[in-house]
This record gives structure tokens, sequence and C-alpha cells, in this order.
């Protein structure tokens, strides 16, 4: 590869990227509802029949009747929506409620992920909210819902996240295998499977079920891609311009093959890819829908194309730049509530380039050079692009990557094979190496070894909070609620180990109920919104007979995902060295001082006692012994669970935007933090207090053993541009990741290279500062679709500058 | 480390982790206090004086003390901690200040504990002491940062309270030993900031057998810390210069073939 590197290394935007650049840029989100108005329609229809047809009916429907759009300029096509490019459609399968309140005003007005919402529309919604009532799997979920675990989710200590209110997603389905065989490749392999079927077995009638849904979903898919070939052709034949019509025969021509057959280069693979995401999206309204590996499962094509002239380079490099895009182009609809914990359309569409191959070895190509330019072309917020970093990673990607990530998109993220694989094994002992070699990145951080398709999150739960509710008797400090069990009077213990025993109470009474929440929906999905079409591309589902919301993939498991886990430890460090070590405090002057909010003189004496205490980031062995004690508390309880196909659950952290609106629902806390004020973001540092250099943070980072974290965990690090400026000050910090990553077993890094300036200088002007990118915790927004105290959490999270 | 050496004690202002602009690789930099020098343009002015002293904190809104009396296990504990990252960058600790050479046995202590350690050791020095008092440190370092602010005497007791001569001769005696050095030079408007002093200042390091020199650019971060430390600036005022500006000085600069000059 070394002598192609310089070819690949650099190759210019072309003037079509940037106009599609612009387009995408200027896009504002609209609603649309077509699909809306043909999944109702079909359920109409469908009324009595099993859910599994239904289901399948539905899709096939959607894909029939959803005009069909290609953009000017386009050579990759595809749309979610029809009225735009930044067109977002309506799922009222899984739920249309709170879109009765939100329809008419809010949604084009709110804070943030503001829609336009043409009158049409509003009419078409408004249209089917009679048929759905009582119907959706959000209300579903909320009907069966037991009312102990009801009363504490509704205190949002813990949620579902969006999967009450969604489909799954979060994958990184079977793209090479689409590509290598086609969808006629997937059917035959129903129909062999379905040959083999006993039907005197009630198991394999269940399989049948499936199947005879999965073939409608094929005939679905190919019915569409035979519509865009059609649209494509028509287009041509009134086209003026020679040019432009030569490309629209093209696209026409690729669809005509594929996905049905398979690709037959880097155009047809790409054209897949995009298609993938389209519908996959439509069918199962999840996000994270993440085509992973591109450099790899894409590069036999690329090395043809280039041995054969088929394309140059520089034709790549566009097609390539023209996918990243489309990328962007994706955006959903979200209710209210879960825009503060998801803000800034994040579809994180991961893409992940670098790492090792099957037998360990580097496997960076051109490929991947030339992902790391698409970033730096279109340095917008999507795809979610990560780069994999393993010990032999060349020197020279590394510094291509860390220029790439001075342009501060926070892209790419990177993540450390060692670190990830040790999690991978620790999670999968019997799965083969080469499954994890070839893991990619889906959605945040999520890690996907080969043939692994987790129950994706089961939901976020606010550590904080709960650490809190120990120091308090099971009383939630904000809203003055019982919320916990009692674990005794705080005042009465006498050491630190009993406050630790009243965490461990706490935390078994929250995960409990947070595990039958999640029992709950993961029942409602299965039982209603089988993902069909995803699953024919889930390793196991096909050879199973059974859907991926069925436990149907080879590997599975559901993580929690953990908030505030350095704002819970390091309230618990400043109590045991205020309270247990030096005496200074008792107990219930810590408490009044949190009750008070820390107002009035000794209160604000306490607030400064508590901020001085040792804190997680600086590798102070106290406060990271604590953290260490607290975090092996919060794996084991988690750890002691099992989900609905009876796999296990784990840990992850990623906590989006949601250290905000969980920070409202929390009160004052005991390192410091003031009621209200957001909480800390995922495995980074608190706000509160000092915070260390970077090599610091990296040291007690690694003190944890993350390989606990089996889906991943994101540590956010801000660093000013000047940090970065050199080519030397770029090799050091490529160094110091290094050393994170290959000495001290850590997962993922992710950087801010932004100044706070240019963020309060975007927050004045916004209308200049439309393509500014800010990394939010596990994917990136546009700074100014974010809600102004989001913005001011993001410009307070230590920045680190380099003296 | 040895009993009676680890116990050495001295006076800090501060300890900086992931330093990256105080030699190769990653480093901790530990700001010694204490400076025989007082140049107007100083950006650390509480290393200035040797003993802690009162400096207006902004966060608390009152006087706290800045610089504290540390042992040199003290030094040595911090400093071992980010020694994964020294291994995989070649990086080390470098003494900077303040100046190192006004309290040399401490200084000579943290070199020689880091050595054992198996850490790349730095100092970073005006150069400015007897030079036995330089010998005695220098020697303890694998790398020596020289700052050369100037040739022209005066202009250097102006602008810096001392003259040039003992630094100008240390930097010699340095070469000739065949030390690892490389100049540092502050490029300071309304003091050397001009081709002809630039050029002085290369033309004397390449005559005593230096061949790797620094250009390190003037900023004014440390202005409010005069502020804070209820001092003036004397360099107030005076506009910094562009990247553009800098460059083209470089350019204007000769340099010998086999000498390095960088701007940092």
């Amino acid at each position: 590869m070394n002598s192609n590197v310089k070819e690949v290394r650099n190759i210019p935007i072309t003037a079509r990227v940037e106009r599609l650049r612009k387009a995408v840029l200027e896009a504002k989100p609209i609603l649309c509802s077509e699909r809306a108005l043909a999944v109702t329609k079909s359920y109409r229809e469908t009324e009595g029949m099993h859910y599994i047809e239904r289901r399948a009916r539905a899709f096939y429907r959607i894909l029939d009747e959803m005009t069909l759009q290609i953009w000017d300029d386009e050579l990759i096509v595809g749309t979610l929506g029809i009225n735009g490019r930044r067109s977002a459609p309506v799922f009222p399968e899984f739920s249309i409620e709170w879109m009765k309140d939100e329809l008419e005003e809010s949604l084009e007005t709110r804070e943030q992920d503001t829609f336009e919402v043409p009158e049409y529309v509003k009419r078409d919604i408004r249209g089917i909210f009679d048929y759905w009532e009582g119907k959706s799997n959000w209300i579903k979920y909320r009907n069966l819902l037991p009312e102990d675990t009801k009363h504490v989710r509704d205190a949002y200590v813990f949620s579902r996240d969006l999967f009450e209110r969604a489909g799954y997603g979060h994958t990184a389905y079977q793209i090479e295998k689409v590509l290598k065989v086609g969808l006629s490749g997937l059917r035959e392999e129903v129909n062999s499977k379905y040959a083999e079927l006993d039907l005197t077995n009630a198991e394999d009638l269940e399989k049948k079920l499936f199947y005879d849904g999965l073939k409608i979903c094929f005939d679905a898919v190919e019915n569409y891609a035979k519509r865009y070939s059609k649209r494509a052709f028509e287009m041509a034949a009134a086209e003026k311009n020679e040019q432009r019509k030569a490309e629209l025969l093209k696209i026409a021509d690729v669809f005509s093959h594929i996905p049905v057959n398979p690709a037959r280069d880097t155009w047809e693979a790409l054209q897949v890819v995009e298609t993938m995401q389209i519908v996959l999206q439509l069918e199962t309204s999840g996000d994270s829908i993440s085509p992973g590996r591109m450099d790899q499962y894409i590069y036999p094509y690329y090395k043809h194309d280039i041995e054969t002239g088929k394309y140059t380079n520089e034709q790549i490099q566009e097609l390539f730049d023209c996918i990243w895009i489309k990328y962007n182009e994706i955006v959903k609809v979200q209710d209210y509530e879960s825009i503060y914990v998801h803000p800034g359309f994040p579809l994180t569409q991961n893409v992940t380039a670098g790492g090792v191959n099957l037998d360990g070895l580097d496997a960076t190509n051109e490929l991947s050079y030339m992902m790391l330019t698409c970033q730096e072309h279109i340095r917008l917020q999507q795809p979610q692009f990560t780069f994999r970093y393993h010990e032999g990673t060349p020197g020279d990607i590394k510094m291509r990557a860390a220029e790439i990530i001075e342009y501060g998109t926070g892209m790419p993220a990177l993540f450390g094979d060692k670190g990830c694989i040790a999690s991978m094994k620790r999670a999968f002992p019997d799965m083969p190496e080469e499954n994890m070699n070839n893991y990619a990145i889906v959605g945040c951080v999520e890690l996907s070894p080969q043939g692994f398709q987790g129950r994706v999150n089961g939901g976020f739960i606010n550590l904080a909070r709960i650490i809190d509710m120990a120091m308090n008797d099971g009383i939630d400090r904000m809203s003055e609620e019982q919320l916990g069990p009692n674990t005794g009077d705080p005042e009465k213990f006498e050491s630190f180990d009993e406050l630790f025993d009243a965490v461990k109470k706490q935390l078994a009474f929250f995960i409990h109920h947070q595990v039958v929440n999640a029992m709950v929906v993961d029942y409602i999905q299965r039982e209603n919104t089988p993902h069909l079409f995803l699953s024919s591309m889930i390793d196991g589902c096909i050879e199973k007979g059974r859907d991926m919301t069925k436990g149907g993939s080879r590997w599975g498991g559901t993580p929690i995902l953990i908030g505030g886990i350095a704002t819970a430890s390091n309230s618990l460090a400043a109590v045991k060295q205020n309270v247990f070590k030096s005496g200074k405090y008792t107990m219930s002057e810590i408490n009044s001082a949190l009750d008070a909010d820390f107002k009035g003189k000794k209160n604000g004496k306490i607030r400064q006692d508590l901020i001085s205490a040792p804190k997680y980031g600086n590798d102070d062995d106290f406060a990271d012994d604590v953290m260490v004690e607290m975090i092996n508390a919060v794996f084991a309880e988690i750890e002691s669970h099992k989900d609905i196909d009876g796999r296990n659950y784990s840990t992850f952290t990623v906590t989006l935007g949601g250290t905000v609106p969980m920070g409202w629902k929390t009160g004052a806390t005991a390192d410091g933090r003031k009621a209200g004020m957001p909480i800390s973001d995922s495995f980074s540092p608190a706000n509160e207090g000092k915070n260390g250099s970077p090599t610091a943070i990296f040291l007690s980072a690694g003190k944890v053993d993350q390989s606990h974290f089996t889906q991943g965990n994101i540590l956010n690090l801000k660093f000013t541009k000047t940090a970065l400026g050199s080519k030397d000050s770029k090799q050091k910090l490529m160094d110091m990741v290094s050393t994170y990553f290959n000495r001290l077993g850590g997962q993922e890094v992710q950087f801010n290279v932004i100044n706070g300036e240019t963020m309060k200088a975007a927050q004045k002007k916004p209308e200049e500062y439309g393509d500014l990118i800010v990394r939010i915790a596990g994917y990136s927004a546009r700074f100014v679709e974010l809600s102004e105290e989001l913005q001011n959490d993001i410009i307070a999270r230590a920045e680190h500058e380099a003296i | 480390m040895k009993q009676s050496e680890s116990q050495v004690r001295g006076y800090i202002s501060n300890i900086q982790r992931y330093s990256i602009h105080d030699g190769p690789g990653i480093r901790t930099t530990v700001f010694f206090k204490g400076c025989p020098l007082r140049c107007g343009w100083c950006s650390n002015p509480e290393t200035q004086k040797l003993l802690p002293e009162e400096m207006m904190d902004l966060k608390q809104g009152k006087k706290v003390i800045t610089g504290e009396e540390k042992s040199v296990e003290d030094v040595i504990e911090i400093v071992c901690r980010d020694k994964v990252f020294y291994q995989e960058s070649n990086g080390g600790i470098t003494l900077s200040g303040g100046e190192a050479l006004l309290q040399p046995e401490f200084a000579r202590a943290i070199l020689d504990t880091a050595s054992a350690c198996g850490i790349h050791t730095a100092i970073e020095t005006t150069g400015f002491a007897e030079p036995c008092v330089f010998e005695q440190v220098a020697d303890g370092a694998d790398l020596i940062l020289f700052d050369i602010k100037g040739i022209d005497e005066e202009k250097h007791i102006m602008n810096t309270g001392v003259s040039n001569k003992t630094i100008l001769e240390n930097l010699r005696a340095a070469a000739e030993k065949k030390r690892n050095v490389t100049v540092r030079i502050p490029v300071i408007p309304c003091h050397n900031a001009t081709t002809e002093e630039l050029q002085k200042i290369v033309d004397y390091s390449v005559s005593v057998g230096i061949n790797r020199l620094e250009l390190l650019p003037y900023h004014r971060l440390g202005e409010p810390k005069y502020r804070r430390l209820g001092r003036k600036y004397r360099w107030e005022g005076i506009p910094i210069l562009t990247g553009e500006e800098l460059k083209m000085l470089k350019s204007s600069l000769m340099i010998p073939d086999g000498v390095e000059l960088m701007i940092i």
C-alpha cells in the first residue's frame, strides 16, 4: 500500500461535492408524512393478520408508495423523507401520542431540533391520530409497566431511552455479505432453510412465519430498487445536460442490478450501503444503523476498479464524499423529552476505519486515508466517524488523523483495539478471535464484534442521583420524595463502609427496576414490531429462523448506560474526606448544605471544602480508589442480571446530551455541584473542582478495569487549537493517546478542538456558525442547533491548553 | 534514591504535566521559583522571587500563596507518574522556572534521581550562574535548553537586569564540553526582534559550536499575572508578532549548513 499513499493521501474536493455540501448545510429539517400515511393505510388493511405479516406488508407498502427523490448533482441517492434534503418521516406504530401536543407549535419553535412542518403535513398527521389511539408501542409499554417501576422510571432516575418510543436500530448489519451475495443470495439462504422445516414442530412453524415475512421484505426492497431505476431513467430522458443525463443513466443502471445482485464495483457498493441506510431506518425507526468498516469491505471493489482502470482515485474519493454527505441528510424527529438526551439529530451512523484485519495485522489501506479526507472535505456532524488504533497503526496515518481532528469536528473518535478487544473477550470468552478483530463501532461507542447484535442499550441511569439517595436515606433530594429504599439515617453511619453499603442497596433497587422496565420494552418490541428486514442481515437470525428482537443474533447482551460517574464518585470521595477521614463536618451538616443548595455563608464554606476534596481525573489515588470501588460495585450489580433473551447485562457509558436533563432532576451533590447543573459526562472528569493534566486524566481512567465496559466508554477531552498546531504537537498528542490505548487499557478518546471564544461567538451569531460541529459525547452535532444550556455545558467542560 | 538526596528541599512554583514545548516528547516541567533575571517581558513573573508569595486568585476572589517548598521526593513522585507517557513518546522531565541554577543542589538532586529512574532529563536555563554552579547542574542533564536573549550587553542589562557575559561564557563552555545544547531565542519586540539582533545571537551560537536553535515567539499570556501580583508589566501595550512576521524574520536570517533553526 505504501507506494499508493501519496496518491490517495490528500485528494482535493470537487466542485460537485462542494455544491452538495452547501445544499445539505442550507437545508432545514422538515417533517414528512408520507411514511406515516403508508404505514397507517397498511395497518388498517391488515387488521387481524399475524403481526409478523403485518410488519412485512407495511414495509412493502412504505417502499412501494414513498416518492423517490434524486437531488441535483447526486451520484449516490436515497432519501428518508421526501420533501427536502433533511426530511424526517414519522413512525406512528412506535409512538405518535407526543405529537398531539407538539405538532401544532413546539416542533417549529422549541429550543433545539426544530422542524419546518408544512400545513399539509400537519393535516396528514392529525388525520391518523384516531387510528393509532391505544395502538402504538409506547402506549402498550405504558400499560404493561408495573406501577412501582413506573414510579421510579417517571421520576427519571432511569429510562429506556429511545427504545420506549422507537425501534432498536444500533447495528453493524452484514453489509459485506449483502455486497457479496445480494438480496438474491439472502433469499436463497432463506429458501434452503425453509425447505428443511418440519411443520409438525411448533418451533418450526414460528420459523416459517419469520421466513415468510423475510420474503415479503426482499420483495419490498427489490421493488424499491426497480422503482429507483425507473425514476432515474425517466429523469435521464427529460435531462438536457448531457453529462447529467449520463449520470442519471448510470444511476438507473446501478439500481437495475443492486441490491438484488452482488455489487460489481465501488459505485454500486456505496449505493448499496446508502440504500440500506435508508430502508433499514424506514423499517425499524431505529437510529445508529452503522455501516461499519467501510475501508475493509469496499476495498476489494476499489482495488479491482483501480487495477482495471474503471475509476480513478479522484472518482473514488468523490463517490466516498458523496455518501459522506448523504449521511448528513438523514434526520429523525423526536419528542420534547428525548431531544434533551439526544439533541442535534444524532443518527450516529458509525463508520469505522483502520484497526487490524481478521488475522490481527494492520488493516490500514488507501480507503482509510480517503475516509479521513472525506471528513476533511465534508466536516459535518455525520457520519459518526471512528478510527481504530492498534499497536501497529502506521505513524503516518495517525498524523493524518490528527490533522483531521484539528478541524474540530470531534472526529474521528479514536478507539484502542487492545482495550476494546479485552472487553469483548470478557463478554464472549468463546468468540473466535477473528470476529473480535473485525469489530466495528455502532452508534456512539458500542463495540460490535462480528456476529454481535445486542439489545442496544438497557437505558441510561443517573448514578449521581442514586449515590445522593444513599446519603439521604432514599429520599430524592430535589423532589423530596422517597424514591429509593430506606437505607439508614446517614447521620448514624460510623464509617465510609456503612455509607457504601447504603450505596449498594440503592443501586440494587434502581437497577432491578431498570431491568424490569427494559424487559417490558423488549417484550413489546418483539410482540409488535419485529425488525424483519434488518434481521435478514444479522448474523444468526436466518440460521435460527428467529427475529433479532427475539434474540436471533449469534451473540448478544444488554448494556446499561451510566450517567454522572465522576459526579457520583467525587461526591463519595468528598464525603469520605470531609466526614470520615478529617471529621471536619458531620453527615447532617453536609446534608443540610446540600438541601440548601449551598446557600448561606456556612454552606458556602462547606461547598468550598467539598470542591477542594480529591477529584477523579487528577491521578489522585484517594479519589481514584473511591472511583474504582464504586464502579466495581456498579459493574457487579448490573452483571448479576440477564436480559429478555437470557443474555448478560453489562455496562457502558456515553451520556450524549443527557448530562443536562439528568442534571435538572438532580439536587446539589456532595462534590460541590449545585442543584440542577449538568452531571458529569460519560467517563470524563466532572466540571466541578480541579482538572488534572491530560496525562493525569488518562492515568485516572486507566485505573478502572475498562473491560467491564463491554459496550464501550467515552473520554471527552477538549483541547484548544494551539495545543495541536504544529506537527510536533500532533505527534505528542498521538503518542499520549497511544500510551492510553496500548499501556493503560483505554478504549476511546475523542477531542473537541475549538476555542471557548469560538463557541461563545457562535452563541451570539449563530447564523455565521452553521457548520461549527462540536463533540457532545458519543456523537457530533451542529453547535447552533443545541440548547443554550447544553452549549454552556460544553464550553464549561475542562479545556486543556498545553502550556 | 539516596536518603539524603531525596530529602533535599527547594522552592517550586508549579509542576506542569503534559508539557509539549520544553524538549522532546511528552514532558513534565518543574517550574523553579526564583530567578536572578528580571526580563521585562517575562511571562512567569510569579517565579521571579525565590520565596512563596501572595498572588490574587480570581476564582476565590482573594490572595493566596503561590509557590511552595518541596522535597526532591515530592517532585519525583509527581514526575514518575507520567513515566508510561515518557516511554511512549521519548519524553521526560524538564527543569524550568524561574531559574533552576539558583537552587543548584535541589536541581541536581532532582536530575540525578530522575535519571536513576530511567527518565530523560532536561533543563531550560538562562545560563546565568557562576561557571562552577552551571557546571554542577548541567552535568546532570541529558539536554540543555539554553536561552540566549541578546548579544548587546548594555541592552541586556537594561531589559533583563543582568549582564550577559557569564551567560555567553557558560554557553561556550557547555558547547566545548560537547554537551547536548539547544539554544532558545525568545523573540521579543522592542528588544531583539530584528534581523540584526537575532543574527548576532545565531552567529555567536554557531561560532561556539551550537547547531540547534529555536525561536520562541513572544506572547502576553503572563500579563494578567502582573496585576494579580500587584506589579508593573514593563512590556505593556507592546503588540505580539504575527506568525507571518515571525516566519519572515526567520527566513531573513543566514543559517549555515548543518545548523537547524526552528520556530517553536
